[in-house]
């Protein structure tokens, strides 16, 4: 007689729903854009019509070009930069390693909006930057309002992600190598260029793809930096576009955004290739402890200045700026700091019940949905784990394809989801649908986390359950989930410090209920308060400080 | 009856043949050794056995009941197997005391707390380790989690106990122990066990029968001494014991004997397997069989030293002229010089 193994139907049930949660979402956005008019238009038609409409806009291909280019240019700025960084950490003796790189990695865990704001407070037209550089020098040298500053500025905050990956790929590679080099007669800096960078460009080959996969979905810094000029790039254009033909035009959004996602899916699978090469290249060879850094010499110095100077423009001016103008009352050519100095910002700002509600929604959401999400994550890696099926194949190429959704995007389409579905419209306006748009933007994100510690757990160990007489469940409850609690509490500090950071993603959904910080800033800033907007950065900032804190004291790796 | 019995066992790994179709029968207080070059599917059997790996034709049986049947479409899960299982790793849970590893078996099978902690107690007990109850895997040494590993698959009374390799991980000290050990422990138990190894020496010292595979499929089996004396292939008699092998090309064949020449010396011995008249042939001779003699005569080979080692019981030469080389085994030291070695008719097997 046959039995099914336990489990048998629910992996599949499990699948079969995520397969539903990713898969709606895009379908109704395809969907949408082959209508005439939205889709709760009873008038509306199939055809062609908003793709010929958003292909005749000369504003769509402006804003494709811009994409480009900012895509890139920054990808330009930010692998060198990041792979210098790298090596100088890794492999050099300069000085301060260890508490330098906590602060690289800290613009990861940054907002990009909360940067912005931090730099047109401080380096804009009237910026305390600016004008404290014209009160001495004359007219500032720079333009925050324009491409070029808007290009370097991505480069810059985007630099950590190639680190994270060229230090690792460093670090996994064995000193023997090197040292083999040196003693067959290569100096340091031929070993350099001859053995470490070649070992590790399929590591910068990775992150240049994801750099520039990121930069066709930035939305923060474009949006403040580009808007005042009229500059737009496609996450922007789609912004822009919410009230283009006076009705709600979704059709013309949905078109953007298949746009998009024909430009993000195939960077996602390359990336998602590369990074398999990648760690085959690292993961061949053991750990080898490196014990001879290269000696920079008269260089210590000189370097140690560029990573402090490439933090100085990235985070501190641009923070300090935030944190200064929360602290004025206000602020403008002819006025003296110490006249403007206030607490009343931060006093008014808990009059405001939006602010507050957001405010509590925020670390709810990070904390409660965060560790929702990870539950979920957990549900569908179990339901993968160790089950050699074409449906555990299909649901990782699943998991895949939020990631080529923007956040921005993925908002819009949960907010049509709940829209489009009648049953659960009325969660459209709750908590609940931000909190669905988070978890399936962060799926990827999350689920790597999740399948990083189930990797961890030798396979023997729940064989060992197996034949002892537990089922496939009890093996999994009783051995694997134990054995990942610490991964999934590291898994669950990450996604709330996410969570926290997350603006665009909510952007669509923001409503009475359902506003967090991140979206009611955008808002907000659209609106011109500056003064509530830079309290609540700061706040934001604060929050995510926090976390950061209690992560790294729960000894959470802050990369994979 | 045979307390497990695999009849043409089939398996199929990501497009590759792992298992050709292999057979074997077990009873109780016999242990059997699976041997054989990494890659050659003893490790995949024995997985297949308890249900981590899907073959896709044949039958296994445990205790005269069908636990897969290819035909029939039996397959039951590993759990509901019935089977003890020692890893290799020992796959102890970490985040379980010995006690509860121990015990975890029997909390599945719903038996009562307090008689779990007995039965558990005792089993420990009877493998010196009633005193470690209480502490986790990674406090116990390797000898200590590998008894561990065993009570744990003992404590269910299992009928058939598969064991992956599980001298491989201690020393070599304490692997000669273990496995005195081990083999009392099944004969005592009156369990029928099936043993995966890669050591030759390790599956004719513990084994009752050894079943050697190749390529996925039995080349041979038999008792160790079967084994060892009467190979039937090159194959058995070179993964048995240590040899030499000289090439050359078969000159004559009679009533069981066959003579070979090997560049210019005729050897005879026992004929095996296709080896025909004119056709190329190899000469087998395990390093103990050749002997040192006076003078030259037939069967012998006359060689000079090249190197000698010692290897604590006995010494090992190796001797070579004109580029056929062989070593041998001698009680003691040999000065250098020119040497005739005779390999006694019987103990050379012509393939």
């Amino acid at each position: 007689m046959t039995t099914a193994p336990a489990g048998f139907w629910a992996r599949r049930a499990i699948i079969a729903v995520m397969a539903v949660f990713v898969l709606a979402p895009l379908l109704l956005i395809a969907y949408q854009s082959f209508l005439t008019a939205p889709f709760f238009d009873p008038k509306a038609q199939l055809s062609l019509w908003a793709y010929d409409f958003v292909f005749a806009e000369a504003d769509f291909w402006k804003a494709l070009t811009t994409t480009t280019a900012l895509a890139f240019g920054m990808t330009a700025i930010a692998v060198p930069l990041g792979a210098l960084l790298a090596f100088l950490l890794t492999r050099t003796d300069i000085p301060a390693r260890h508490w330098l790189e906590p602060l690289l990695l800290a613009p990861i865990f940054m907002s990009p909006l909360v940067l912005a704001f931090g730099y047109i407070v401080t380096m804009g037209p009237v910026g305390f930057l600016t004008l404290w550089w014209q009160s001495y020098f004359g007219e500032a040298p720079w333009n925050i309002y324009s491409f070029a500053a808007l290009v370097i500025v991505a480069g810059l905050t985007h630099a950590p992600h190639v680190y994270l990956y060229a230090s690792a790929a460093l670090r996994a590679l064995p000193g023997d190598l090197e040292e083999a080099a040196r003693v067959t007669g290569a100096s340091p800096a031929r070993v350099a260029l001859d053995v470490s960078l070649p070992m590790i460009m399929p590591a910068l080959l990775f992150s240049g793809v994801l750099i520039l996969f990121l930069g066709f979905e930035v939305f923060g810094l474009p949006l403040i930096f580009g808007d005042p000029q009229g500059l737009l790039v496609l996450s922007t254009y789609l912004y822009k576009l919410t009230n283009k033909l006076g009705v709600p035009s979704y059709q013309l959004m949905a078109v953007v955004v298949m746009v998009i996602l024909v430009i993000a899916l195939p960077l996602v699978f390359v990336q998602r290739f590369l990074l398999r090469t990648a760690q085959r290249f690292v993961a061949v060879r053991g750990k080898a402890v490196r014990t001879n850094l290269v000696a920079l010499g008269a260089w210590r110095w000189p370097a140690f200045g560029l990573i402090f100077g490439w933090f100085f423009v990235t985070i501190l001016v641009p923070m300090a700026g935030l944190v200064l103008r929360s602290f004025v009352s206000s602020w403008g050519l002819g006025i003296t700091l110490a006249d403007v100095l206030t607490l009343d910002n931060y006093i008014e700002l808990f009059d405001d019940a939006e602010v507050v509600s957001a405010i509590v929604n925020t670390i709810g959401i990070a904390v409660i949905g965060g560790a929702l999400s990870i539950a979920c994550y957990t549900v569908v890696a179990l339901a993968q784990h160790r089950w050699p099926s074409a449906w555990a194949k299909f649901a990782d190429y699943l998991i895949m394809l939020p990631r080529a959704m923007p956040g921005i995007v993925a908002g819009l389409a949960i907010f049509w989801v709940f829209l489009f579905t009648k049953p659960i419209a009325g969660l459209r306006t709750t908590l609940i649908a931000v909190w669905v748009a988070y978890t399936l933007v962060w799926l990827a994100y999350g689920m790597r986390l999740v399948q990083t510690a189930l990797l961890q757990v030798a396979p023997e160990l729940e064989e060992a359950a197996r034949v002892t007489g537990a089922s496939v469940v009890r093996a999994m409850r009783d051995v694997t989930l134990p054995l990942i609690r610490h991964g999934m509490l590291a898994a669950w500090l990450l996604i709330l410090l996410i969570f926290v950071r997350e603006y665009s993603t909510a952007v669509y959904l923001l409503g009475p209920g359902t506003e967090v910080i991140g979206s009611l800033v955008v808002s907000r800033w659209n609106g011109g308060a500056v003064d509530l907007v830079t309290c609540l950065s700061c706040i934001n900032v604060a929050l995510i400080s926090c976390g950061l804190f209690v992560a790294l004291r729960f000894g959470v790796k802050l990369h994979g | 009856m045979a307390d497990l019995r695999v009849d043409n066992l089939r398996i199929r790994l990501g497009g590759n043949d792992i298992l050709k179709g292999v057979s074997l029968q077990l009873k109780r207080g016999e242990i059997t050794a699976l041997l054989g070059p990494s890659g050659s599917g003893k490790t995949t059997l024995l997985r297949a056995v308890a249900g981590l790996e899907q073959p896709y034709a044949g039958r296994i049986e445990v205790a005269g009941e069908a636990v897969f049947d290819g035909e029939a479409g039996v397959n039951l899960p590993t759990e509901a197997r019935g089977l003890g299982f020692v890893f290799q790793s020992y796959a102890l849970w970490p985040h379980r005391t010995v006690l509860q590893n121990v015990c975890y078996s029997l909390m599945l099978r719903g038996v009562a707390e307090a008689e779990q902690k007995s039965a558990s107690a005792r089993v420990l007990d009877s493998l010196g380790l009633g005193h470690l109850g209480h502490r986790y895997p990674h406090e116990l040494s390797g000898g200590q989690q590998q008894r561990v590993a065993i009570a744990r698959s003992l404590v269910y009374e299992p009928s058939v106990v598969l064991l992956d390799e599980p001298l491989s991980n201690l020393d070599a000290k304490l692997r000669e122990e273990a496995r005195a050990f081990l083999k009392e422990l099944i004969m005592r138990e009156n369990l029928a066990a099936l043993m995966v190894t890669h050591d030759q020496s390790e599956a004719l010292a513990i084994a009752d029968r050894i079943l050697l595979l190749n390529g996925g499929l039995v080349e041979q089996q038999g008792s160790p001494e079967e084994m060892y004396n009467a190979p039937r292939s090159l194959f058995v008699a070179e993964f048995m014991g240590s040899n030499n092998r000289l090439d050359g090309q078969i000159t004559a064949l009679e009533g069981g004997r066959a003579e070979i020449d090997i560049a210019g010396t005729r050897l005879s011995g026992l004929a095996h397997g296709s080896c025909r008249v004119g056709q190329a042939g190899s000469a087998v001779i395990r390093l103990e069989n050749i002997k040192i003699v006076d003078r030259a005569g037939p069967n012998t080979l006359t060689l000079d030293l090249v190197t000698s080692m010692f290897l604590g019981h006995v010494w090992e030469h190796l001797l070579r002229k004109d580029g056929v080389s062989l070593r041998l085994h001698h009680a003691g030291p040999l000065a250098g010089g020119t040497y005739h070695l005779q390999l006694p008719q019987d103990k050379v097997w012509i393939f």
